[in-house]
């Protein structure tokens, strides 16, 4: 896999802002790359372009090679259903589904209909990140570690090449915090899942095997900083 | 500007303009149910104010009138009896009337009116109505009323014919009436002649309509009681404006019930603005927390919420006042058929708006409207600010009240039981209404419960997820999710529902019991009336001779001649009618409430008993047995009830006896109309001709075969029921914007999960597949909780109101293929109505709304 940002730029129009200006990037399969800078410096924007959720105004972006500036809303959806996944600051679990419906939506939306397949995964996905018991709970009744824990679940279940996560231990406390970082490593490490992470924290980034700094829309720095020790090997 | 005006035209119009779809629906609505209110209400209203103004007309200054009751003629030998009155300054003119047909091209129903030109000038207010010179005196001379003239192009020296009872008249036009005075009574649907010209066309010769009394204003309640006990009973000796009472009174139960129809619409649209302010304040909880958390009173808040209730009562009554003036002409139309045939006779031309009633519908649909917003105003008043900003905290509200409200509910259906064993207030099912009110406001206040049932059970269904994919079970989830906004809708549409379906049963059981009763009652083979009563001049007659000529015919077995008119009856207006019995007892026509047979009926009763209408028995509370004082020219005549019968013709209520009788009592010796039973051998069309060819020259008849007049009883039934057809498709369409509210809040308060949802890769077609999803349960559930409302409601008026109301039994008969009919049609458009809403929620821009948190 290789998504590559070529010269993008990102203006919004009703507010006139330039959210990002001539920003390049490029992603391989397996990189766990974190986004930081301070709120308003193009983050968010840089994440919704990564995760197909945006277009840019100019630039063009590829994946595996193909340019995706002139696929429409109904293929640019196809595809971020299959190969992307996204994990949230604030979880975004439908609060009227149970965990296990949850976790199962994104093969559910893309037309999965084997039911009993559909269960394995979500179970063994469950399992994975340490709430299987939740299963038949609803998001109200989990903590919050538990609701990120099941939205990396969901965000995972469809084997999407690219993991986006927006700040996902934003809202969460520093135990909560690490759990979810060492989950994503797992990730990145055992399943050579590619991640990009937005991140305030200079603690999450550590996790990540690259840094990218953003200020004012544009990467000021891009370097691979030092493979954080777990806390396991520390 | 002040904070308060400065916050209402931040906070409420600004947001008006700005979610602009749901404030038009929620104008819509408001001025839908305005605009019909106030449609039917004008159209009651110029119903009777043109009777009024007629009757003002024709009796000038006077003040006391002698008229026959049964709105016929007396003899004008009452003039000579009455001479001693002039003793006391009593001056007095006779006239007749009556509506006859015209017949040159158009054959529409005018008013004769035969007056006393020398008499007193203070008779005719405004005087006669022309100036130009005119000779009415000349026999078949006669003044024309202006719409006619206008109509018809009539001048001085033109001819015209006059269809008077079953003959034709051939007049010259000796002058036109200009608007004012005479020729402005009946619209202008008037020709008047001298009243031995009109007596000559009527074959009324000695006889009069009434007698037009000025009386010394001191005197006249002596002199009404001193003529009352000098004339006979069958003598009416009252007030000229009484006409009118009278006429109020008889269409008093028609009128109540349309307008309580007309009221449904409104009742809906108080649903459609608790709705909307209700999501408006669900919408912006967080909005108020902050407003409150920066020191706003809830005293503000609440004047805030109900502003903008306001607003959109003042810009929905008006907008409904404009188009309730622009329908109110159709409405007229609409039941002017109905009155006519029921009765009284008029032409009713185009509504007359009284300044006052628009003002009224104005106030009534302002009103309800701040009425409805109220409890979602206190409920935003309530919230403490760190509660407010909370999402969930409306539907855990509702949630955690759900079973209180159904506890009320219970309560209503307790009330509303009780109230259906309630009699009748003034004639008038008073208590079956606040019944039927009861059932629907208990049924609204168990929605909540219902739906939080119904949405949880679907929404756990492995069926639905198989059938409606996981789109299907996401609608029905987020249905579940959002109990408080979904009960309003439900609530809403089952209101409409309900109507339509209780409508529907009610007229089905109706024309079925109708279509029963005609095929058993209208026995005869050939039935016939004067050429003018088929053209609409319902009080004309034809004479005997006509049934001689026909019963001497070779095929005719028998012929049963029957008569009726208007009498008083303990001061309420009903019918006496005269048959002939011993025809009646042979051929078996009247169907009768003990479920006896004619022969031991008529055995039982004799000929000189009488059989009553089931109205007549309901409306007065008379049974079989019970004696009953019959007045007559004759004087008081009592009469012992043989039995009841039922009858669907009138809601008046008949009392009938043998026409030897009736001719005894009345000294009246025409026919309304006449029933042929023809020999089993006999041929219908042969017969036709014979009876034509046997009255040629010397009566004009209309001949109907049974089958005819089984079909012209349908058309006149479903000719009545148009407007109630049309009343509840109305409350339907409120009902349905109610839905596209709920829809659109809804869909608004789920855009964040719809972005959550595109993030996960779900397309736009799937986004738009569960708001329509949504429309289709709630169209679903508003179908079934309003059929089954409806259900009770159709019991209510069958068996309460409509009983009460008209004195009629109907047999339930529930039409089916109308109910699947309009499960879809509501269902197609619920979905029609999530249209818009789900367009939307496709648009949802996933990253501004699942970072608005």
């Amino acid at each position: 896999m290789k998504l590559e940002l070529r010269g993008v730029s990102k203006k919004y129009s009703d507010h006139d802002v330039n959210a990002l200006r001539d920003v390049s990037l490029s992603l391989d399969g397996g990189d766990f790359v974190a986004i930081c800078g301070p709120s308003g410096c193009g983050k968010s924007t840089l994440l919704n372009i990564v995760g197909l959720i945006d277009k840019p105004t100019s630039g063009s972006v590829l994946l595996d090679g193909e340019e995706l500036n002139s696929l429409d809303d109904e293929k640019l959806t196809a595809l971020r259903g299959k190969r992307i996944g996204f994990v949230f600051q604030f979880f975004n679990l439908l609060s009227t589904l149970t965990i296990e419906e949850n976790v199962a939506l994104p093969l559910e939306l893309s037309g999965q209909t084997e039911e009993a397949d559909i269960r394995k995964k979500v179970a063994d996905l469950l399992e994975r990140v340490g709430i299987a018991k939740r299963a038949k709970f609803y998001p109200s009744q989990l903590s919050g570690g538990e609701m990120q824990r099941a939205a990396i679940a969901r965000a995972v279940i469809h084997a999407p090449q690219i993991l986006v996560a927006d700040e996902p231990t934003g809202n969460l406390d520093s135990e909560s915090g690490t759990v979810i970082l060492e989950l994503l490593k797992q990730l990145n490490e055992n399943d050579n899942q590619t991640i990009v992470m937005a991140t305030h924290s200079a603690e999450a980034a550590s996790y990540a095997s690259r840094r990218v700094d953003m200020r004012d829309g544009r990467i000021v720095v891009d370097q691979a900083s030092e493979l954080k020790v777990s806390a396991g090997e520390g | 500007m002040n904070l308060s005006t400065k916050l209402f035209f931040s906070f409420i119009v600004r947001d008006l303009f700005k979610n602009w779809v749901r404030t038009a629906i929620t104008v819509g609505g408001i001025a839908l149910g305005v605009s019909v209110f106030l449609a039917i209400t004008l159209a009651n209203e110029t119903a009777l104010s043109k009777f009024k103004e007629t009757v003002d007309v024709i009796s000038g200054k006077a003040n006391l009138e002698v008229r026959s009751q049964s709105g016929r003629y007396i003899s004008a030998s009452y003039m000579r009896d009455l001479d001693w009155l002039q003793q006391l300054g009593v001056r007095m003119a006779p006239m007749i009337q009556e509506t006859v047909v015209f017949g040159t091209e158009g054959q529409e129903p005018v008013q004769l009116v035969g007056v006393d030109v020398l008499a007193d000038p203070d008779f005719f207010a405004g005087g006669v109505g022309t100036n130009e010179s005119y000779d009415m005196f000349a026999p078949d001379s006669a003044l024309v009323g202006w719409r006619l003239a206008e109509k018809y192009k009539l001048k001085v020296g033109s001819t015209f014919d006059l269809y008077v009872n079953d003959r034709a008249r051939q007049f010259k036009v000796a002058g036109l009436l200009e608007k004012g005075g005479l020729g402005g009574a009946f619209s202008g649907n008037v020709v008047a002649t001298d009243i031995e010209n009109a007596q000559a066309a009527l074959d009324s010769e000695g006889k009069v309509s009434e007698i037009e009394l000025i009386v010394p204003e001191a005197l006249v309640e002596q002199v009404k009681l001193d003529l009352e006990s000098s004339l006979p009973p069958s003598v009416v000796v009252d007030r000229p404006e009484a006409r009118g009472n009278n006429v109020e009174k008889m269409t008093r139960s028609f009128q109540y019930n349309l307008t309580a129809l007309a009221f449904i619409a409104l009742i809906v649209g108080m649903f459609l603005i608790y709705n909307t302010i209700t999501i408006s304040v669900i919408r912006r909880r967080g909005e108020i927390g902050t407003l409150r958390a920066l020191g706003l009173r809830r005293g503000q808040v609440s004047v805030l919420f109900l502003c903008e209730a306001a607003a959109f009562g003042i810009v929905g009554s008006a907008l409904g006042v404009l188009a309730g003036l622009g329908f109110s002409d159709g409405a007229l139309t609409a039941i002017a058929g109905t009155m006519e045939h029921f009765y009284f006779q008029h032409p009713f031309g185009s509504t007359s708006a009284d300044p006052w009633t628009l003002i009224r519908a104005f106030i009534i649909g302002f009103v309800i409207t701040v009425l409805a917003a109220i409890p979602p105003v206190w409920e935003s008043t309530t919230v403490q600010p760190a509660e407010a900003v909370r999402r969930s905290s409306y539907e855990s509200k509702v949630l955690g009240s759900a079973l209180k409200l159904s506890l009320i509910g219970t309560g209503l259906f307790l009330v509303a039981a009780l109230s259906a064993q309630a009699p009748p207030i003034a004639g008038f099912p008073f208590m079956g209404y606040v019944s039927a009110l009861c059932t629907i406001l208990g049924t609204a206040f168990c929605t909540p419960i219902i739906v939080r049932a119904a949405f949880s059970k679907l929404g756990s269904s492995s069926l639905l997820k198989k059938v409606a994919g996981t789109e299907g079970l996401l609608a029905a989830r987020a249905l579940y999710g959002a109990s408080g906004r979904t009960s309003l809708a439900v609530a809403s549409l089952m209101i409409g529902i309900s109507m339509m379906i209780s409508l529907a049963i009610m007229i089905s059981s109706f024309r079925s019991t109708v279509v029963a009763w005609v095929d058993q009652t209208l026995k005869a083979d050939i039935w016939i009336q004067s050429a003018s009563r088929e053209r609409g001049s319902r009080q004309s007659r034809l004479d005997q001779s006509v049934m001689n000529d026909i019963k001497v015919l070779p095929s005719v077995a028998a012929v049963d001649g029957f008569v009726e008119q208007r009498m008083q009856y303990k001061g309420e207006p009903s019918i006496v009618a005269g048959g002939d019995f011993d025809v009646l007892r042979r051929f078996g026509s009247l169907r009768v409430t003990s479920g006896e047979t004619p022969e031991q009926v008529f055995a039982r009763i004799g000929d000189d008993g009488c059989f009553v209408s089931e109205a007549f028995a309901i409306r007065k509370n008379v049974n079989t047995g019970d004696v009953i004082e019959l007045p007559t020219d004759r004087g008081i005549v009592s009469l012992k009830i043989g039995a009841i019968y039922y009858d669907y013709s009138s809601d008046l209520g008949h009392v009938v006896i043998d026409r030897a009788l009736y001719e005894k009592f009345f000294d009246d010796h025409s026919l309304t109309s006449i029933a042929v039973y023809l020999k089993p051998e006999a041929d219908l069309e042969a017969t036709r001709t014979q009876i034509s060819d046997a009255v040629a020259g010397k009566s004009l008849i209309s001949m109907r075969s049974t089958r005819e007049l089984r079909k012209e009883a349908m058309r006149v039934f479903d000719r009545t029921f148009a407007v109630t057809y049309a009343l509840h498709t109305i409350a339907v369409s409120v009902a349905l914007l109610s839905v596209m509210n709920a829809l659109l809040a809804l869909s608004f308060e789920s855009r964040r999960d719809f972005g959550i949802l595109r993030y996960l890769g779900a397309q736009r077609a799937q986004i738009e597949k569960i708001v329509l999803g949504q429309s289709f349960f709630l169209g679903c559930l508003g179908n079934i909780t309003g059929l089954g409302v409806g259900a009770i409601l159709s019991l209510l008026l069958v068996n309460v109101i409509n009983r009460q109301s008209f004195g009629w039994t109907v047999q339930l008969a529930v039409p089916w293929d109308f109910i699947l009919q309009s499960g879809l049609l509501v269902i197609v458009a619920a979905l029609a109505a999530g249209y818009i809403p789900a367009r939307q929620a496709a648009k949802t821009l996933a990253p501004a709304v699942v970072r608005d948190e």
